[in-house]
């Protein structure tokens, strides 16, 4: 299915109650000036920065950015997935999640959600959100020592493009060891600058991980300018039964691949 | 924070039941960390009417908890979400939002979300809920003796969400919420029928699914899709129905 892009209407005002939020764990270092998903500052931030991994550590910027994307409500479609895979609780992993808007919604729909990233400024607004709202969820740091459990579903959406080429085929590959079911997105932008945003091989991933088992894939979003989402989803709990179609079992529960997820 | 309870049954605390913990302090009953339905209907006839149940029983705040960590309205906010996709800002009005677990759920998927419901202990908790979590957001209250529009006075939105409400009026009324009183307050209404095997016709009411999906039907000229999930062994299922509210409600008319 193609989609015309969406004016960006997620900036204030008027504001929504996240960018108060947002406004109140920065103090007085909140910037109305970045309340925007516009890459262009992001872009101007970066050049601040000796390195990329300096930027991702210590700017603020992505904050701003991260949660006009999230307001601008491309994520609802992934979510449409992930709620029509199974009943009852089920454990998410939010891997690279940020500053955790996905997580700390799915909490909201019963299913029970850790969060993991890298260490920084994003990784700390979401440890702070989750205890402002007295949820007991686990934050983990991606620092190299921390033992994640095997949970139903592995949540990673807008993390692979950021990962140089080397490193893509890879993280997919962990994905895979860290739950029953993966669901991932690959985004293909054709302005990736190489710095914060790497080309995305969409086709040759899907193949390399359906060449490891049953995998579902869609392109959520077919741009006009040539950008393209796919969502891709694979596991052990993905199977392809003999009498055909596909099935997703999260939790022992099998059900049909929904129709209305490859709508 | 009290101490905390056995979560018997529920293996662990979902952070909801924390917030509830939280907000009940010493009153907390663990004995209602439970889904089943059955002590709901048993709670239910202490009271004398179904209104002054909801209003007062402390124990639908637990069921409801209950019901959202099931996950049966997951697949109904897939509905929501592929639907409104590219919609622009999008208004919601959570009607009969009970203690509010659609509409907070919306509030933080970034959403503009109003909610509506009888005054009540579930009211208070989901405002507490929303001081909580820091949100503001409109909260109106339904006056059950009038359930016309003037007592309702809240702006138009975009979609009128309600859900596993219908269920708890008594048939006549289900028509006139669904083809008068839903439509007044937005665009597009999404509401569930809900139905169940064996209405106690206390707290759940038997619902005529194809009935009243024929009469939605004829309401919005053929602007009206459904989608039939959680279909049960017993026959029981959940219908969504998605339809465009016609121009006639959107002016003022009275309850007949």
């Amino acid at each position: 299915m193609s989609e015309t892009p969406t004016r960006s209407y997620g900036n204030p005002p008027p504001w929504h109650p996240l960018w108060a939020e947002l406004a109140l764990f920065l103090g007085e270092a909140f910037r109305p000036d970045w309340c925007s998903d516009e890459d262009t500052k992001v872009f101007e931030e970066v050049k601040r920065y000796p390195e990329v991994a300096t930027f991702y550590r210590e700017s603020d910027i992505l904050l701003y950015q991260s949660l006009g994307y999230w307001l601008n409500g491309w994520k609802r479609r992934y979510h449409s997935v992930l709620l029509q895979l199974g009943m009852g609780r089920i454990s998410i992993l939010d891997y690279g999640c940020g500053a955790g808007y996905d997580g700390v919604c799915f909490l909201d729909y019963g299913y029970d959600v850790t969060f993991a990233d890298l260490p920084g400024r994003s990784l700390d607004f979401c440890r702070w959100r989750v205890t402002r709202r007295a949820y007991e969820a686990q934050v983990l740091t991606l620092d190299g020592h921390v033992e994640i459990p095997f949970h139903h579903v592995v949540w990673c959406m807008d993390v692979i493009e950021h990962l140089p080429p080397a490193e893509q085929v890879r993280m997919l590959d962990l994905l895979g060891t860290l739950g029953r079911v993966v669901i991932v997105n690959l985004i293909h932008d054709v302005r990736a600058d190489g710095v914060i945003h790497y080309p995305v091989d969409r086709e040759a991933f899907t193949a390399h991980v359906q060449s490891q088992g049953p995998a579902a894939f869609h392109d959520v979003y077919v741009m006009p300018d040539g950008n393209v989402t796919r969502l891709l989803i694979y596991g052990q709990g993905v199977t392809c039964p003999s009498s055909g179609g596909m099935v997703i079992d999260v939790h022992g529960v099998a059900g049909p691949l929904s129709p209305l997820l490859m709508a | 924070m009290p101490d905390r309870p056995e979560w018997g049954v529920l293996q662990s605390a979902h952070p909801h039941y924390m917030e509830l913990l939280a907000y009940a302090g010493g009153a907390f009953h663990p004995e209602w960390l439970t889904t089943q339905l059955s002590a709901l209907v048993e709670e239910g006839r202490k009271y004398e009417s179904a209104q002054t149940f909801y209003a007062q029983a402390q124990i639908v705040a637990y069921h409801l908890i209950g019901a959202a960590l099931e996950g049966w309205k997951r697949c109904l906010h897939a509905q929501l979400y592929m639907r409104t996709h590219g919609m622009g800002p999008v208004t919601i009005l959570d009607y009969g939002c009970g203690i509010g677990g659609d509409g907070l759920a919306f509030l933080d998927a970034g959403y503009r979300v109003s909610f509506a419901d009888i005054s009540g202990h579930l009211l208070d908790f989901l405002r507490w809920r929303l001081w909580w979590r820091r949100y503001t957001a409109p909260v109106y209250e339904i006056d059950p003796l009038r359930y016309d529009e003037k007592t309702l006075r809240c702006p138009r939105v975009t979609i009128v969400w309600c859900m596993d409400v219908l269920e708890h009026f008594v048939p006549e009324m289900q028509k006139w919420l669904l083809c008068e009183q839903l439509p007044r307050f937005g665009d597009i209404v999404f509401v569930n029928l809900l139905s169940t095997h064996t209405p106690d016709e206390l707290v759940h009411q038997a619902v005529d699914i194809e009935e009243l999906t024929a009469q939605v039907q004829a309401y919005a000229k053929g602007q009206c899709q459904y989608y039939d999930y959680n279909v049960l062994a017993t026959g029981e299922k959940t219908r969504l129905l998605i339809y465009q509210a016609m121009p006639a409600c959107k002016k003022e008319k009275h309850r007949p």
